[in-house]
C-alpha cells in the first residue's frame, strides 16, 4: 500500500498543474484548499525541486489563476521552517504579489537567516512598491554585505531620488560599512540630488 | 496558438537589452505597420524622459502611468495595425498586464540568457557614452544581480504568445525570425503591407539583384577622388554599394526598408569579414541623417520609389549630412523609361514593344524624374557628372530597358 500512497502523492504536482492547464481556475483554488496545509507544503515543495514543474507553477500565480490565501499561510510556514528552496519561497510570494503575500516578505526582512534577509529584500524592491522603500532602506543597515548591497541595487534601481530623503536620514548615525551600501545606492541613483549627498557622507 | 484574423496590434515586451527597440522599428517598417515605443509616450505624457520618472518619481510610478498608457494604446483606434514595444518592467504590473492580455493582439516576447544579457549591457557600456553608468554594472557582481532579476521576472512573461530567443543571434535574424512569426500568426494583418522589395530579394536566397557597384560610383572611389571615410548608402538594398564602398575602406551605414535586402547583405558582409559595415532596416523617409557626417552618400533609384515631395526632403537631408568637400551619387529612373510610357498610357495599354522593356519591379517606381529634373535639384552643389540615358539591364528578371539619370556632386568647400 504504502508505495502506492507515495505514488499517489508524488503525481499530485503534476494533478494540481494539469487542472490548471485545463483553465480550471475557479476550481483550483478550491483543489489547493482541499490539499490541507501539509499536503499543500510538500506539493511547494515538489515544485521548487522541479525545474520545468515550477515554472509552469509560477506561470499559473503570475497570470492570477491561483489565489488561495491558503497557499500565502503556506509558504510563510515554509519560509519559517525550511532552510532550503528560500529563494523559490520568496519568489513565489512575489509572483503571487497581494498584499499579504507582500507582508510576509516585509516580516522576512527580520529573519535570522541571511538568506531569507536577501532574497526578501529583492523580492521586495521589484513588487513591493513605494510603500515598502522605508523597509528596503533599513536593510541598508542589515550586518550582512550582501544584504547590505541588495538593499542598496534595490533602492537605486526602483526608488531612485525619489526616496533620497530615506538614505539621507541614515546618515547621522551610519557605521563605515553601511556608508559604502548607502553610497552604491546613491550611484546607482545618479541624480544631481544623489550626488550631493554622496559628496555630503564622504565628508562625513 | 490559434491563429486570430482580428489581431490588430502586436506587442513586443522582454527583457532588458533584448532587442526589442532596435528590432522593433525595423519590423514595424518591413510590415507596413505602425511604431509605438511605449516609454515615449509615457515620457511625452508627463513630458519627462522615462529614466528621469525612474529617477525622480520612482518605478511604481512609472509603472502607473504605464498601465494608463497601455490601457489607451490598446483601446485607442489609432494604435490599430501597429507594433508596440512595451518598457522591460512592464509585465511586472497587474494592470498592465491586464491591459496587454487579450484576444485583439499578439504578443511577443524577445528573451536572452542573463549571460547575453549582461555581455549586451557590457557591451552597449563600453561603446557609448550614454549608457556609461549603467546601474546594474555599478555592483559588484552584476551577472548574478542580472541573473536573479531574470529568473524572476521570466513567468511575468508568460503573457506572450510567441518567444524569439535572441541568444547568439544578429538584429536582423532576430528581426527575420520576428517578421516570419508575424506573418505566420497575423496573414491578414501584413499580408497587404508587405514591403514590395522583400518579395523580390527572397527570391533566390544564394543570388543577388544587382550583382556589381553602379559604374559611376566605382569610378568615383577608383579614381581616389574621395577618400575612404564614412559612407551611408540610402536605400541599399542588398547592398551592391555598400558592399563595394565597405571593401574600399569605408565605414559604411547601409539602410534600406526591406528586411530580407538588410539580412543578405547582413549575411554577405559576415561571410566577407567586413566589420565596417551595418545594416539598418529603416524607412528613408523617417531616418535621421547625421548632419555633416559623411564624406559619401549613397541613393542609388530610391528616390524614384518615393513620392516626389518625400524624395524633396531625402535630398534635403541627405545634403545635410555630406561634409564640406563631401560627395554624392544619386540616380533616379526618368520619364524615357518604358515603365512610365506605360503608366502614361494606362496601366497594361502601352505599345508591346513597351510592354516587354519593362522592369518586372517597375510598379514599385513612385516618381519619374523629368528631363534635368535630377540636376536641377542639386543645382547648389558641384556637379561632377551628370548623364541621363536608356540602358539595357540583363542584371535581374528578363532582359528590360530603364531611363536613368546618374548624377555625382560634391558639397562646395566653405
Amino acid at each position: 500500500m504504502l508505495p502506492l500512497v507515495e505514488k499517489a502523492k508524488a503525481s499530485l504536482p503534476a494533478l494540481v498543474l494539469e487542472l490548471l492547464e485545463q483553465n480550471a481556475d475557479e476550481k483550483m483554488d478550491a483543489i489547493l484548499d482541499s490539499l490541507g496545509e501539509d499536503r499543500l507544503q510538500s506539493v511547494l515543495l515538489h515544485y521548487f525541486a522541479n525545474q520545468s514543474l515550477g515554472s509552469r507553477f509560477s506561470r499559473a500565480l503570475v497570470l492570477g489563476h491561483i489565489s488561495s490565501p491558503i497557499l500565502v499561510k503556506c509558504l510563510s510556514e515554509l519560509l519559517a521552517s525550511h532552510t532550503e528552496f528560500v529563494k523559490e519561497i520568496c519568489f513565489t510570494l512575489g509572483w503571487i504579489g497581494t498584499d499579504n503575500a507582500v507582508e510576509v516578505l516585509k516580516n522576512s526582512l527580520g529573519s535570522s537567516q541571511e538568506k531569507i534577509r536577501l532574497y526578501a529584500t529583492f523580492v521586495l524592491g521589484e513588487v513591493g512598491g513605494l510603500r515598502m522603500a522605508p523597509f528596503i532602506v533599513n536593510m541598508l543597515q542589515d550586518p550582512s554585505d550582501e544584504v547590505r548591497e541588495m538593499s542598496a541595487f534595490s533602492i537605486g534601481w526602483n526608488q531612485g531620488n525619489y526616496r533620497v530623503d530615506l538614505l539621507e536620514g541614515l546618515i547621522p548615525n551610519v557605521t563605515d560599512e553601511q556608508e559604502k551600501a548607502i553610497k552604491l545606492a546613491l550611484d546607482m541613483i545618479g541624480s544631481k540630488r544623489a550626488k550631493e549627498l554622496r559628496s555630503k557622507l564622504s565628508k562625513r | 496558438m490559434s491563429k486570430d484574423p482580428s489581431k490588430s496590434r502586436i506587442f513586443v515586451v522582454g527583457p532588458s537589452a533584448t532587442g526589442k527597440s532596435s528590432c522593433g522599428r525595423a519590423i514595424a517598417n518591413n510590415l507596413g505597420l505602425g511604431y509605438v515605443d511605449v516609454d515615449d509616450v509615457v515620457a511625452q505624457q508627463l513630458t519627462m524622459p522615462v529614466d528621469l520618472v525612474f529617477a525622480e518619481r520612482g518605478a511604481e510610478f512609472y509603472q502607473e502611468a504605464n498601465s494608463e498608457v497601455l490601457k489607451e494604446i490598446c483601446t485607442d483606434p489609432t494604435y490599430e495595425r501597429s507594433l508596440i514595444v512595451a518598457g522591460a518592467i512592464t509585465p511586472l504590473s497587474r494592470k498592465s498586464r491586464e491591459a496587454l492580455v487579450g484576444s485583439s493582439r499578439l504578443i511577443i516576447c524577445f528573451d536572452a540568457s542573463p549571460e547575453s544579457i549582461s555581455e549586451r549591457i557590457f557591451k552597449s557600456t563600453s561603446t557609448s557614452t550614454e549608457h556609461a553608468a549603467h546601474p546594474l554594472l555599478r555592483v559588484k557582481n552584476p551577472s548574478r544581480i542580472i541573473s536573479l532579476l531574470k529568473a524572476f521576472r521570466q513567468p511575468f512573461f508568460a503573457i506572450a504568445d510567441i518567444v524569439i530567443a535572441t541568444d547568439g543571434k544578429s538584429l536582423v535574424d532576430v528581426c527575420v525570425e520576428t517578421i516570419a512569426a508575424i506573418k505566420e500568426e497575423c496573414p491578414e494583418l501584413v499580408q497587404s503591407s508587405m514591403n514590395s522589395f522583400d518579395l523580390v530579394y527572397s527570391k533566390d536566397p544564394s543570388k543577388l539583384y544587382y550583382p556589381n557597384p553602379s559604374p559611376p560610383l566605382r569610378w568615383l572611389v577608383e579614381s581616389g577622388a574621395v577618400k575612404s571615410g564614412f559612407a551611408l548608402d540610402l536605400g541599399c538594398g542588398e547592398g551592391r554599394n555598400a558592399l563595394f564602398l565597405a571593401k574600399q575602406g569605408f565605414q559604411v551605414v547601409a539602410v534600406d526598408i526591406s528586411i530580407e535586402g538588410a539580412f543578405k547583405l547582413h549575411l554577405i558582409a559576415e561571410q566577407l569579414g567586413l566589420e565596417n559595415i551595418r545594416c539598418l532596416c529603416e524607412d528613408i523617409r523617417h531616418f535621421e541623417i547625421e548632419p555633416q557626417k559623411y564624406d559619401l552618400i549613397v541613393a542609388s533609384t530610391v528616390l524614384d520609389h518615393l513620392e516626389r515631395a518625400e524624395g524633396e526632403k531625402a535630398i534635403e537631408k541627405l545634403k545635410r549630412g555630406l561634409k564640406s568637400g563631401g560627395y554624392a551619387y544619386v540616380s533616379a529612373f526618368t520619364t524615357k523609361d518604358p515603365g512610365y510610357l506605360v503608366e502614361r498610357a494606362g496601366s497594361s495599354q502601352g505599345t508591346a514593344t513597351e510592354q516587354t522593356k519593362i522592369s518586372e519591379t517597375a510598379q514599385f517606381v513612385k516618381t519619374y524624374f523629368e528631363e534635368s529634373e535630377l540636376k536641377r535639384k542639386f543645382s547648389d552643389c558641384d556637379i561632377v557628372f551628370y548623364k541621363e540615358s536608356v540602358e539595357e539591364d540583363r542584371s535581374h528578371g528578363p532582359p528590360h530597358q530603364h531611363g536613368i539619370a546618374r548624377l555625382i556632386c560634391r558639397v562646395p568647400l566653405p
